[in-house]
């Protein structure tokens, strides 16, 4: 789905990637890891297109997206969570989330078919919703799993794929993004992103630096993208406990090039000692 | 004490001609990081569309429509000058975003093709628009103090222009767009906003008010080619005092320079009028060297 090859890029005149090829198939939970200063958020911006692309080629579901805008990389079907977590700060968090829906404005193909689908489709669609919510938000906000989607386009409607995992984001839709706590804003980014259902996540630290208590829920929601498997997600993750637990494959990245690469099984001990052991 | 009370209403009112200038360029200057010297034609673009609009009815309808000119006038003046802008940001501005020093010689050169251009069209003298009937007179408040109509259609046209400025920038998609593009413009782009889009339609909506802009001149004097250049420097001079970044700034910093504007050549003469309120601006910015109202948040580290 997503395939990189030789990917180079850099800050001013300085390289950081050299050469990097990688590959997420849909579906899959790639995790990108090595030690700090090596390139994984370097990688991660210039998939997304915020980095220019010295040499190389960035593709996606069959198409070359090495020079186009970040824009239409996330209408494409590209969902970015970056580091730092990026929320607009003067924006309401319903605003934040109305943001999040331009990429799928004017997405073509899957989206169309996909609002398209024959009720039926859409009722399982709403059950499985359910069935994998959050604790203790089921009661009250089931009946509501039916209009998923059902805003459509260009409509300002919160859609329920955005905060179908996030029961608190609805009670504070008219604070200003910037108020919110650490733990709020990543749970928000994550709200903003999912409103346009991505085929791929790209998720940079998103347990960096916030309460360890949301840093469980984060990775609860990160499961159930897994399980729900319509996304892949491509993870810059410390956690080791949590990549082994949750990715498929691994590519671990050293001065600017995969140093390692395989599965999940086959990232032993001794890998883990060679490149990320500090 | 009349006197007084009239210059401190012209004064409010020549602040909401700036205000109306001044918008448009605290987007470009304060947003896009571009300093558009051609800002100023885009003014006459708006002064000769209403000029345009009022020859036409001349020429073409009764007479007794003549009076309801103006009021097409000024979506004229609108629509000019936000064509014109649009085109300037396809061809030339977008390739001079974030490049200050470049873009100053750039739109510089731009304004002076426009000027030219205007001689050419209407010939160098100044013209006179003929205001509508219903704008002669004024509004008597006591025997020595009368309001001009005209000043104060100008300052109601103000006040509907903001109004509507701030409807489409709070309460509509594309005004979202605009100001998730002006907090985190690489964030922005990555959640699927075309910026390359929003930064056009910013530009032109600025460049359009600049035509309102014109448009309410045409009421107050003469117009001529260089009409642009008298506010040009008086509109740059607002946005620095108001603080890059912020629009209410924006606001401040045109009621203070046009009401010392007005007060000051009320006591002086025009020239030196226009000295002492440099050289206030000059020591305010010694004091507050951000503006009136700087962004504070941590977004701009």
């Amino acid at each position: 789905m997503l395939t990189v090859e030789k990917l180079e890029s850099g800050y001013g005149e300085s390289p950081v990637l050299r050469g990097v090829t990688l590959e997420v198939r849909p579906g899959q939970v790639v995790c990108l890891l090595g030690r700090n200063g090596t390139g994984k958020s370097t990688l991660v911006k210039s998939i997304m297109g915020v980095l220019k692309a010295w040499g190389g080629k960035v593709g996606y579901a069959g198409r070359d997206l090495t020079r186009k805008a970040p824009g239409e990389r996330a209408r494409s079907g590209l969902g970015y969570v970056p580091q730092g977590r990026e929320i607009f700060g003067q924006l309401t968090v319903r605003e934040n989330i109305l943001i999040g829906l331009e990429a799928s404005r004017g997405r073509d193909g899957r989206r169309a078919t996909s609002e398209l689908q024959p009720t039926g489709r859409r009722d399982e669609d709403a059950s499985k919703a359910v069935s994998k919510r959050g604790v203790g938000s089921e009661g009250e906000e089931a009946p509501k799993a039916a209009d998923r989607r059902g805003g459509g386009r260009g409509s300002d409607e919160i859609p329920q794929a955005a905060i179908e995992r996030f029961p608190v984001l609805p009670t504070m839709y008219d604070r200003r993004g910037g108020d919110l706590s650490g733990g709020q804003q990543q749970q928000l980014a994550f709200a903003r992103v999912l409103a346009a259902e991505p085929e791929l996540l790209i998720l940079d630290e998103p347990c960096e630096g916030i309460q360890p208590s949301i840093v469980d829920d984060i990775r609860d929601v990160i499961r159930s993208i897994k399980s729900d498997g319509r996304t892949a997600i491509l993870l810059v993750e410390q956690s080791l406990e949590f990549v082994r637990s949750t990715g498929d494959y691994v590519y671990i990245l050293e001065k600017g090039a995969v140093a390692w690469q395989g599965d999940m099984e086959a990232l032993g001990d001794d890998v883990v000692r060679r490149y990320l052991t500090v | 004490m009349d006197v007084v009370w009239l210059q401190l209403f012209n004064g409010i009112s020549v602040s909401s001609i700036l205000l109306l200038i001044a918008l448009g360029l605290a987007v470009t200057f304060g947003q896009m990081n571009v300093i558009n010297m051609a800002h100023g034609e885009l003014i006459m673009v708006g002064a000769y569309a209403t000029y345009l609009t009022q020859r036409l009815f001349q020429m073409y309808l009764p007479a007794s429509w003549f009076d309801q000119y103006f009021l097409l006038s000024i979506l004229a003046s609108f629509v000019a000058a936000f064509l014109i802008g649009l085109l300037l940001e396809k061809v030339l501005i977008r390739f001079l975003y974030g490049r200050p020093l470049d873009s100053l010689l750039a739109t510089w050169g731009v304004g002076l093709v426009l000027q030219q251009l205007a001689r050419t069209l209407f010939g160098a003298p100044n013209v006179g628009v003929k205001s509508p009937s219903w704008l002669e007179g004024g509004l008597t408040v006591t025997s020595g103090l009368s309001l001009p109509y005209k000043r104060l259609f100008i300052l109601g046209l103000v006040a509907v222009c903001l109004l509507a400025m701030f409807l489409y920038i709070y309460r509509t998609a594309a005004g979202r767009r605009m100001r998730a593009v002006m907090q985190n413009r690489d964030m922005a782009a990555c959640l699927g906003i075309s910026t390359r889009r929003v930064d056009s339609m910013t530009f032109a909506i600025g460049s359009g008010l600049a035509g309102v802009a014109g448009c309410a001149l045409t009421l107050i004097g003469p117009i001529g080619p260089t009409i642009g250049t008298y506010y040009i420097v008086d509109a740059f001079m607002v946005v620095v005092l108001g603080g890059v970044g912020k629009l209410v700034g924006t606001v401040f910093g045109a009621l203070g320079i046009g009401l010392t504007n007005s007060l000051f050549e009320y006591w002086t003469d025009a020239s030196l009028g226009k000295v002492l309120v440099f050289l206030c601006i000059v020591a305010f910015l010694q004091w507050k060297p951000k503006g009136f109202v700087a962004m504070r948040t941590r977004s701009l580290d």
